[in-house]
């Protein structure tokens, strides 16, 4: 029964953390879910937001760089003009080139070249090139005469073109450090044929200086590309690491603009609003992973204490009802004549033990309270095989000196569990009120006589399952009629209040003091002195009690006025000639005689459907007893009612038969009435069996 | 008490176990009433279980016993047992029951 609970609660505790568990995914599931969804829609906006931005800025761009370059093509423009126009004078070209130098701090350089043998007089090839001189801050003017430049690609790309042309940028031939692109443009005669190309070397400092003020995103850079890949402008620090970048062609120039953001500048917001939300989720999910934990935790802890618990509260539970089976019966009311006895067994919730018993044999009461030291099943088991021994010794004797040396050596007898048992165990003769009883480390039972109380003061022995060969001493004490016995576990003395006082030997001594009354009410006076004694502090220990009161003065038998009441009166008489050693011999005729006394009382004392009572009342008076049938009902005498058996009986009147009954069985049979009383008074001789 | 009734070979025997005082007495009334059919023929009451009979018992047999008669039956009274032999004497009913061992 005890595993099989277990095991439910472990599958409930599998299929529980199962579950939590699946939950926990799910919650993970979702949040990453929502994070991926969010982080995919920012990121998206992220893009189209550095798309525009980016294009907004090209376009800033690229009108700066049409408006810097329109300036320098304007000043090449014009000086085309002034080339066209001083053709005939080729020691013009000087000025020219020079002017258009001067005209622009960007225009590093600037020539004329013109086609092959144009002027005869200057040779085969004529070129004059003015370029700034960084050395002295002049600017100076060179021709060159022999060197084919009609196969450099400036030239072949401009001659005979309609529109200038930017070439591929290069590094200055003197300083190697200074980038230049250039600009070349055809020159006509007046029959507008090409005569030659200007070209101007800018330096791409022109268009760096644009660049370097448009900063989309701080790490943000431009490129400029020509069309066959040469970079105009280059990043002076390029990013390592993922980019994305933006580009426009500016056609007219043959350039591709392209911006450059690092990507993490680009998603930077995105980044920092993306951690920031990782870094919530993650809380978020560390805080539903924390507080589930505890309380999946928290449950299991709960579950394996409730296990725990449940395991030991149906150990408990057995031990209780193996406790609570152990309880006797009350005694018959065959065997109850002479005494009165009352037991209450209150057991407590952990600490327990405690037994109570009464046998009755051979008009002997055997009886015993005990409190073994331990709780839970082995405990209830050393209580139940003390009792079964008291119960199996009793049979063999009144000794109780001898069922205590046996009940000791059963308990001391491989006493691992090193479990001990006080007990008091006595041994009463029901005609006498003789006690022989043995105090096994066991509480002082109580003696109260005429209303005082007090405890027994014999030393009590060794408890039991200490020593197997201790020697138990009986003792003797005789109860006179009314007198009670009054046994307890320290659950009476021991019984704690609020404040964690003991009720004491004083308290219950005082309160038994000046008792009289049954064993029951004993019994209840006790329990409420405990109960009110404790008011609200729990039950710390079993609580038992055993009252037992010599009565043998019980010779008095009251029945109502109904016939299931006349099958109390062989009982009665049993007992009675038991309890007075009377030989049993007499019985059947007490019996016969009652039984008719009554049947007339039943029928005929009282009208009929009203409720009387008959009292029947024994006494001895030598070898005489003396039984007296009295009741309230209507005067009846029914010596006057006798059959007359002289006669046959076919003419004989009905009834009488009982009364005449009643006088062969007993010696002596007399009615009188008084008092509004009925009395029968019969009279038997008897012979004493002591 | 209880009263047990057994039919066999035209002859009917009725068991009684226990005390027949007036609480027996009264209790069995209605259990007799079978032994009442058969009283044409032969009815054994059997005693031997039977420690104690009151005057409300011996009614009971005097009943059984008118009925038996006038029916032109026989009624017979096994193994009593000696304290209810001595109520039958002090009623001097043992002279009108025939007894039976």
């Amino acid at each position: 029964m005890i595993n099989c609970v277990i095991m439910k609660i472990n599958d409930k505790n599998r299929d529980f953390t199962r579950r939590e568990l699946m939950k926990m995914l799910l919650a993970v599931f979702i949040v990453v879910a929502i994070s991926l969804v969010y982080y995919f829609f920012m990121r998206k906006e992220a893009r189209s937001n550095a798309e525009r931005r980016a294009n907004e800025a090209l376009g800033t761009t690229e009108t700066m760089i049409l408006s810097r370059l329109g300036k320098i093509e304007t000043i090449i423009t014009t000086m085309q003009f002034m080339v066209s126009y001083s053709l005939d004078d080729p020691d013009e070209m000087d000025s020219i080139s020079v002017k258009a130098v001067e005209s622009s701090d960007v225009i590093l350089g600037a020539g004329v070249a013109f086609k092959e043998n144009y002027y005869r007089h200057e040779g085969r090839w004529f070129m004059t090139y003015a370029s700034y001189d960084k050395n002295n801050d002049t600017i100076k003017v060179e021709h060159i005469n022999d060197e084919d430049y009609t196969k450099e690609q400036w030239y072949l790309n401009s001659i005979g073109g309609t529109h200038g042309n930017w070439i591929d940028p290069y590094y200055d031939d003197v300083d190697g450090i200074t980038k230049m692109v250039s600009y070349s443009l055809s020159v006509y005669d007046e029959k507008q044929s090409p005569v030659g190309v200007i070209i101007a070397d800018v330096s791409t400092r022109t268009i760096d200086s644009i660049l370097s003020c448009l900063h989309v995103y701080p790490d943000s850079y431009y490129t400029i590309v020509t069309a066959s890949g040469k970079q105009i402008v280059s990043p002076t620090d390029e990013h390592k690491g993922k980019c994305h970048t933006f580009t426009r062609a500016i056609e007219s120039k043959n350039m591709i603009l392209s911006l450059t953001i690092p990507d993490r500048e680009m998603y930077w917001q995105l980044y920092r609003s993306s951690m920031v939300f990782a870094l919530l989720g993650l809380f978020e999910l560390l805080a539903i992973v924390f507080i589930a934990h505890r309380s999946v935790r928290n449950l299991k802890e709960l579950n394996e204490v409730s296990a725990k618990e449940q395991r030991m509260e149906s150990e408990l539970s057995v031990a209780r009802e193996m406790q609570q089976s152990l309880m006797p019966d009350a005694l018959p009311p065959e065997l109850s004549a002479n005494v009165d006895v009352s037991g209450l067994l209150v057991p407590a919730r952990y600490v327990g033990g405690d037994l109570y018993d009464y046998i009755m044999h051979d008009n002997m009461l055997y009886f015993c309270v005990g409190d073994v030291s331990g709780k839970g099943v082995p405990a209830a088991m050393l209580m139940v095989e003390a009792r079964q021994m008291f119960r199996t010794l009793s049979t063999r004797g009144p000794h109780p000196d001898l069922i205590m040396q046996a009940m000791n050596a059963t308990a001391s007898d491989n006493n691992k569990d090193l479990m001990f048992m006080t007990i008091f165990l006595g041994v009463m003769d029901m005609a006498t009120g003789k006690v022989r009883y043995c105090n096994a480390g066991h509480n002082q039972p109580m003696v109260i006589r005429n209303g005082h109380a007090s405890y027994l003061d014999t030393p009590p022995c060794l408890l039991l399952g200490v020593d197997a060969d201790a020697k138990y001493e009986a003792h003797e004490l005789t109860l006179a009629s009314g007198d009670i016995l009054f046994l307890y576990t320290d659950g009476l003395t021991e019984a704690e209040n609020m404040q964690k006082e003991l009720l004491g030997d004083g308290r219950a001594l005082a309160t038994a003091e000046g008792f009289e009354g049954t064993s029951a009410e004993l019994i209840e006076r006790m329990r409420r002195l405990t109960d009110d004694f404790t008011g609200q502090a729990e039950q710390s220990d079993d609580f038992t009690l055993l009252a037992i009161r010599f009565k043998p003065s019980s010779s008095v038998l009251t029945i109502k006025n109904e016939f299931e009441e006349l099958a109390k009166l062989k009982p009665f008489v049993d007992s009675f000639l038991e309890t007075n050693s009377i030989d049993p011999s007499v019985e059947p005729q007490l019996s016969l005689a009652l039984d008719e006394a009554l049947t007339n009382v039943v029928m005929y004392a009282y009208p009929k459907g009203q409720t009387g009572e008959a009292e029947i009342a024994f006494e001895v008076e030598g070898d005489n007893l003396k039984v007296t049938v009295s009741d309230h009902g209507q005067p009846f005498n029914p010596l006057n009612f006798e059959a007359d058996f002289s006669i046959p009986l076919e003419e004989r009147h009905k009834g009488g038969m009982g009364i005449h009954i009643i006088k062969e069985a007993m010696d002596a049979v007399d009615y009188e009435y008084c008092d509004n009383t009925n009395i029968l008074k019969l009279t038997k001789k008897i012979i004493k069996t002591k | 008490m209880n009263i047990n009734i057994i039919e066999k070979d035209n002859t009917v025997t009725a068991v009684f176990d226990g005390r027949l005082d007036t609480l027996a007495a009264q209790q069995i009334a209605d259990a007799i009433e079978p032994l009442m059919q058969h009283a044409d023929q032969t009815i054994v009451l059997d005693c031997e279980k039977m420690p104690f009979i009151s005057s409300s018992g011996l009614r009971l047999f005097l009943k059984i016993r008118k009925e038996v008669s006038e029916k032109g039956g026989k009624l017979y009274l096994s193994k009593v047992c000696n304290d209810v032999l001595q109520v039958f004497k002090m009623t001097k009913l043992d002279e009108v029951f025939e007894m039976v061992d």
